[in-house]
């Protein structure tokens, strides 16, 4: 059984917009799968809809054989635990403390008062600047989020997203925010953590990194599916017909 | 994304609502001159039904003219209601005082200025006529006597100073409870927290509601109803207060809900949080700075309002300012104004101060 199928996925934004027409793919554990894509193609969408920020029209998504869209919400919550995500403008509290940003990883885990309170246990908080540790940023805890810089702001997202210690991760254009050497440095740690077994999905415009990092490529167009297979098997060819006639390779090395 | 087929039909209703406004600005340019035409010809004063006395030819030529004057506008160039409810721009090379909204804009004021003076009966010749009138009160004012500022006046049972203080405590105490009761209410009035189920819209409506209607009744009618169901006196005043800010505040803190960023949100929610912990991280950080300056703006109005609640029964220093308003005693009064005027101007500076600190 795959970890994640996708059968008949829709998604029409009211009134009339198609952004996601009838997908069907499959992921196995431990794939790095990368989808490209022009703005607009339903990427985001996509991957929105697999832990259900946003709620498909049509179709079904099974992750590890549970239906996540029709998940009664106790479900779904255990669901989104172990699917990690991160987000192209990071999307971390800005206001507050880089720490908290990662702590708020593991919500799911704590009670009610203690949450509401703000009262980590202090395991939590070991494994919090344990995963800050892990993306090179440990004497950042204590910086309030908005201080950081974009590459630095998009480690935390990361490391925000291990603490759920997820079986999947999915990243909605993590460098799109970033400089190419930084783009680089991140996709490296979601290397590293696709080495440790878990499976990541992730969007991404530039075609080098789609070769460097992926096992598989999925390119969308207008919501729907025109290549399924390894990156390089994307030529010039297959390029034109994802992103249009008149796109150019940009080289980012 | 596939754009979807154009649909062919005109857009009646967009149409018919900038047409609908140019119809009633048309309608009450027809009022203003019928009620000027009343005033000068007939009487010097006319009230504002006056202008209702029109002959039965008279309506139909009103609705008709004003009719085809809200059809003809939009030929002038861009009128008010295709201003106001659609996309259309002026050309730039246009300056705004020759367009037709902004001629049509220009006249609306100019009669609504004129029709106003006329209707609240304002008479400059008055204000320089009676001035004489006032001599005692401005004497009072600039020489006041201070003699229960803290000595206790046993008519009023206690001192200008101590009152201060008591009226003071009861704004800071209305802006507290108030402050504190309408952050929960402020998520409960907002749209993007209060979507999904079709059980959360119904309590957004009625949340809603609420802070309009008890907004809508200021802080000193709600007075008179404390007074009568509790007893005169500051506890009357303070709950007058608190409820009113309550709402206020719920109000303002419910817009500011509604303006958060959803990314911080979709974050805390993508990790598996319930949605009490989604609100508590994603949400309460965005909006606690503007909280607090709605607070401490909320609590100089409170102070300026606890002054003179006292008029319909709610305690505090007005006590003192009315007492010796009715007796003609002027210089106590322009004791109780100055002691007023001082305080309130501290801390307008202060709470300036701290707002400009906080966001």
């Amino acid at each position: 059984m795959a970890q994640l199928e996708i059968n008949n996925l829709t998604k029409i934004y009211p009134p009339d917009v198609l952004a996601l027409d009838d997908i069907s793919f499959e992921v196995e554990k431990g794939e790095f799968l990368i989808i490209i894509g022009l703005s607009g193609s339903g990427k985001s969408t996509l991957l929105r809809c697999i832990n259900r920020l946003i709620e498909p029209t049509e179709g079904s998504i099974k992750f590890e054989g549970q239906e996540v869209t029709t998940a009664s919400s106790k479900e779904l919550k255990a669901i989104r635990e172990e699917i990690g995500m991160i987000f192209q403008r990071f999307n971390l509290i800005e206001r507050s403390l880089v720490l908290t940003n990662v702590l708020t990883g593991q919500l799911g885990e704590l009670s009610f008062w203690r949450s509401m309170l703000g009262r980590f246990p202090k395991e939590m908080k070991r494994a919090a600047h344990e995963k800050l540790e892990t993306v090179g940023i440990p004497e950042q805890a204590f910086k309030r989020a908005d201080e950081l810089s974009g590459g630095q702001q998009q480690r935390v997202g990361i490391a925000r997203a291990l603490m759920q210690d997820p079986r999947l991760l999915l990243a909605d254009e993590p460098v799109s925010s970033l400089d190419p050497a930084t783009s680089g440095t991140i996709m490296d740690y979601l290397a590293q953590i696709n080495d440790q077994g878990k499976t990541v999905i992730t969007s991404l415009h530039f075609l080098d990194l789609v070769r460097k990092y992926g096992t598989r490529a999925i390119g969308l167009k207008d919501g729907e599916i025109v290549y399924d297979g390894p990156p390089k098997g994307i030529d010039d060819e297959k390029f034109k017909e994802v992103f249009g006639e008149e796109a150019e390779k940009v080289h980012i090395s | 994304m596939k754009k979807p087929k154009k649909s062919t039909f005109p857009d009646l209703l967009g149409r018919a609502k900038p047409f609908l406004l140019d119809w009633l600005i048309w309608s009450y340019f027809a009022y203003t001159t019928i009620f000027l035409l009343n005033s000068y010809w007939y009487t010097q004063y006319v009230d504002w039904y006056g202008t209702l006395t029109l002959p039965p030819w008279g309506w139909i030529l009103t609705v008709l003219g004003t009719f085809s004057c809200a059809l003809a506008s939009e030929y002038f160039g861009l009128s008010i209601g295709l201003k106001a409810l659609t996309d259309q721009e002026t050309p730039p090379t246009k300056p705004w005082l020759i367009t037709n909204w902004g001629l049509t804009s220009i006249f609306l004021v100019v009669f609504t200025f004129w029709v106003g003076w006329l209707t609240t009966d304002i008479n400059l010749g008055i204000i320089i006529r009676r001035a004489p009138k006032t001599i005692g009160l401005w004497h009072g004012l600039s020489h006041p006597n201070f003699a229960h500022l803290i000595e206790i006046d046993p008519e009023m049972e206690g001192s200008i100073l101590g009152s201060l203080v008591n009226t003071l405590f009861m704004a800071y105490l209305a802006t507290l409870i108030g402050g504190v009761l309408a952050a929960p209410l402020g998520f409960l009035g907002a749209r993007n927290i209060m979507g999904g189920s079709w059980f959360r819209r119904v309590f957004f409506y009625l949340t809603r509601a609420f802070f309009n209607v008890v907004r809508s009744v200021e802080s000193l009618i709600w007075a008179i109803v404390f007074a009568i169901w509790i007893g005169f006196g500051p506890a009357a005043g303070a709950f007058a207060l608190l409820i009113h800010s309550m709402a206020a505040l719920a109000k303002l803190f419910s817009e500011q809900v509604e303006a958060i960023d959803k990314g911080p949100i979709e974050a805390v929610q993508s990790t598996g949080a319930s949605f009490w912990q989604t609100i508590r991280y994603g949400a309460v950080p965005q909006v606690i700075p503007q909280y607090m300056a709605f607070l401490l703006y909320r609590l100089d109005i409170n102070v300026r309002m606890a002054t003179v609640i006292a008029l319909v029964g709610g305690g505090g220093i007005g006590r003192f300012f009315f007492y010796y308003k009715d007796q003609l005693d002027w210089e106590q009064v322009g004791a109780v104004t100055i002691v007023i005027a001082i305080v309130v101007w501290i801390l307008d500076y202060i709470s300036g101060k701290a707002r400009e600190k906080i966001v």
